[in-house]
């Protein structure tokens, strides 16, 4: 009867300590937050698409500057051209890579721009673009360089004279309003095409199925199947040339990062960056290097790309990845409990509540991360911000069934001890929803690893690099670079809730 | 102690309690009994404010019970339900202290009166470490009238609390019980449908049915002098079984 009480298990107690975890996992996970990635005042960011070509020309425009003695950071492999054009707007990156069509066909597409008068248009966004680097990365036909030669055929015009060719055409361009409707019309071609997978369509024409296909004009595979780029003498397909945006600003802040961008202006051919993404896609260079190899033999830089090692790498990309779980998690634990209360108890607020959670768990990841962007820039902000909405369904969820399926009975023994509502709540009901609400934390956490790994598409880092890199490359050891610790990771975390349930809950209370 | 005033109480079209007028005893053992569905049930809870009247008026002490005051009023009442209503995820002991520590005890006032209490249950001080899930029936009740009783309330209002207990650890605790209530002089509201229970510890009975009240007052009353045929037969409803046999045997 004086024996100690069993455990150090009072529900105070459990619940200080609880509390004090979570809020040391947050402010830890806070303190931590600014130490990657994020630039400083001074230094300067540029940014780069998730494309092989866009990543090289990103580390061009990161070495060029570095080598005015300007501190930069480069955020590679962002998730797409909005971000960017975001980004940049927003001033989260000063310059990044990109191509006049896009400018034209998607960025500004509601603004009407008038032929040679892009620059200004940009003007308006308190955006400035380089001349063009030398390159007009389109859509373009390509056939094997020794059929080419046999058939005698070096434009698209040339393909009319000979009506027995087989085309084979990815399905986009095959849809697209400048693809091959558009372009049969134009050339007035007399051939049918059919629509294929863009990678049976390179095999088929190795193997002699299929005459001509579609590419980009920079492809790294047209030198590995030594191909042959038709000439658009018609210039039908809209003009992609490649060129560095960056803010208008940056003139008076940093102008000799400006003269830098400008070097590179025409001096990369087609031909060249075909080269380039070529040593990247097929030889797995890594771009940083690519890019410094290029700089230092033709424009005489001294750049050199400091790679990781592996260890290197997959320390920062946890680290990251730790940030985004850690601070999304605790902020959604902080959030959702309380909101699963709220749906609980509050007869109209409730339901809306779980609607509310429940539809914001069906925007996938990705267009909830694209939503973010806009109002909130690139990185972890952006990033934790959509992950802890994602992370809030099922911590809601099981704290309102857990609270919902307490027995009538035991509801009104502590009501009829005389216990006010938050009392009750706090000493009676959150403890018997406790192993309920841990099931959703768990539940959060798996979804949150998994998520997190979209991180990377909106430069928050995490072992999402390391996928998207893989994925573009096709290089599956890089793709387990990213999902293996992943996984490591997701085992680590739900044996740390499952001693932390050992810990927290009474024995009655274990299953 | 506790008035009930014209108290009526509906679900949908039924009538739980209809316009009820009861004045329970200070200091005495109030006996509820009537079938399922009487309004047994639904007249305790009414009087501790788990359920709001329709209509009428529930005091307690003096102070009209609105639930504003509820909360107050219920630290003054203790409340036993049929499976004792333990909260799993704490100890005996941490049941039976839960309001006390709530309301700011200290260590060592809760451990005097834990250890009066347990004497007074006649309950093995060890078994208050264990959960409820680990107290056999029996101890459970005894855990569940320790905490309704830590605060020392006036009133004790008991919901069928031997109903799920077998009939020799149900004997045992009746005899606990009487001795508890003589030895303390709580007003207590003891809701059952047995009658054997109701006659054992009831100086008042109230049978009800059907949400009113069918006759109130000594066991002795009831069974000499009943009201209606009801109460006779509500009556020989549970005497009957034993004493058939009894007659059929002698034939």
């Amino acid at each position: 009867m004086h024996a100690p009480m069993p455990r150090s298990a009072s529900p105070i107690a459990r619940s200080s300590i609880l509390s004090a975890v979570l809020s040391a996992f947050v402010v830890l996970a806070l303190a931590a937050a600014p130490a990657q990635g994020q630039a400083t005042d001074s230094t300067l960011a540029l940014g780069s698409k998730k494309f092989t070509e866009n990543v090289i020309l990103g580390w061009m425009g990161t070495h060029l500057i570095r080598a005015e003695g300007l501190a930069a950071t480069h955020r590679e492999e962002l998730g797409g051209s909005r971000f960017l054009w975001e980004a940049l707007r927003r001033g989260d990156i000063d310059a990044y890579p990109e191509y006049t069509g896009t400018l034209r066909q998607e960025l500004l597409a509601d603004v009407d721009v008038a032929p040679g008068a892009l620059a200004d248009t940009l003007a308006r966004y308190g955006i400035a673009m380089t001349a063009p680097l030398g390159f007009n990365n389109t859509y373009a036909l390509g056939m094997r360089a020794d059929r080419a030669a046999a058939l005698g055929i070096e434009t698209i015009a040339d393909l009319q004279d000979h009506p027995d060719l087989r085309l084979g055409f990815t399905n986009e361009f095959m849809d697209r309003g400048d693809g091959w409707p558009s372009l049969r019309r134009a050339y007035n071609l007399p051939q049918s095409a059919r629509g294929l997978d863009h990678d049976i369509a390179y095999r088929g024409l190795a193997n002699g199925e299929i005459d001509v296909i579609d590419l980009y004009s920079t492809d790294a595979k047209i030198e590995q199947y030594d191909l042959r780029v038709l000439e658009d003498n018609k210039d039908h397909f809209p003009a992609y040339e490649a060129t560095f945006l960056y803010r208008r600003d940056l003139a008076t802040r940093a102008p000799a990062a400006v003269t830098a961008l400008k070097r590179l202006a025409g001096r990369i051919p087609a031909d060249t960056m075909q080269r380039l993404n070529a040593r990247s896609n097929i030889d797995q260079t890594d771009e940083a290097t690519v890019a410094a190899d290029f700089l230092n033999q033709s424009l005489g830089l001294n750049a050199t790309a400091d790679t990781d090692t592996r260890a290197e790498r997959l320390r920062r990309y946890t680290a990251d990845h730790l940030v985004l779980v850690g601070l999304s998690l605790g902020l959604a634990i902080l959030f959702g409990v309380p909101l699963g209360v709220v749906a609980a108890k509050r007869r109209i607020l409730g339901p809306g509540v779980l609607i509310v959670v429940g539809v914001i768990y069906t925007i996938p990841a990705l267009a909830l991360l694209a939503m973010m962007v806009p109002p909130l820039g690139l990185g972890r902000v952006p990033a934790v911000t959509a992950l802890t909405l994602y992370s809030l369904l099922p911590i809601v969820w099981t704290t309102y069934t857990g609270l919902k399926g307490i027995a009538g009975p035991l509801r009104e023994s502590a009501e009829a001890l005389g216990l006010s509502a938050l009392a009750r709540l706090w000493r009676v009901e959150l403890p018997l929803a406790g192993r309920s609400i841990l099931a959703g934390i768990k539940i959060a956490v798996i979804i949150n690893i998994g998520a997190a790994t979209l991180g990377a598409l909106i430069g928050a880092g995490g072992y999402g690099q390391p996928i998207l890199t893989g994925i573009r490359r096709a290089n599956l050891g890089l793709i387990l670079e990213g999902t293996v610790p992943a996984a490591v990771l997701t085992i680590l975390a739900l044996a740390l809730l499952e001693g932390l349930e050992r810990g927290l809950l009474p024995r009655s209370m274990q299953s | 102690m506790i008035q009930l005033d014209a108290v009526t109480k509906r679900y949908g079209d039924a009538y739980a309690v209809q316009d009820i007028s009861l004045t329970v005893a200070p200091e005495a053992t109030t006996l509820l009994i009537g079938p399922s569905g009487s309004g047994k049930s639904t007249l305790l809870r009414l009087m501790i404010g788990l359920t709001r009247p329709d209509a009428g008026a529930v005091t307690v002490a003096g102070d009209r019970l609105v639930p504003s005051n509820a909360q107050a009023l219920r630290r003054r009442m203790g409340y036993v339900i049929q499976e004792g209503g333990l909260f799993p995820h704490l100890t005996g002991r941490a049941n039976a202290a839960l309001m006390a520590r709530h309301l700011g005890w200290s260590r060592d006032r809760i451990n005097a009166r834990i250890e009066e209490l347990t004497r007074l249950v006649q309950l093995d001080p060890d078994r208050l470490s264990q959960y409820p899930t680990e107290l056999s029936g029996g101890q459970r009740q005894r855990v569940s009238l320790m905490r309704a009783l830590m605060l020392d309330p006036d009133v004790l209002l008991l919901d069928e609390p031997l109903g799920a207990l077998d009939p020799m650890i149900r004997a045992d605790l009746q005899d606990d019980l009487r001795g508890i209530f003589r030895r303390l002089g709580k007003t207590v509201v003891f809701v059952t449908h047995d009658i054997g229970e109701a006659a054992f510890f009831g100086d008042q009975v109230v049978l009800l049915r059907q949400g009113q009240i069918e006759q109130r007052g000594a066991m002795a009353t009831l069974l000499d002098d009943p009201a209606s045929p009801f109460v006779t037969d509500f009556i020989q409803a549970q005497r009957a079984p034993l004493e058939h046999l009894r007659t059929e045997g002698r034939e």
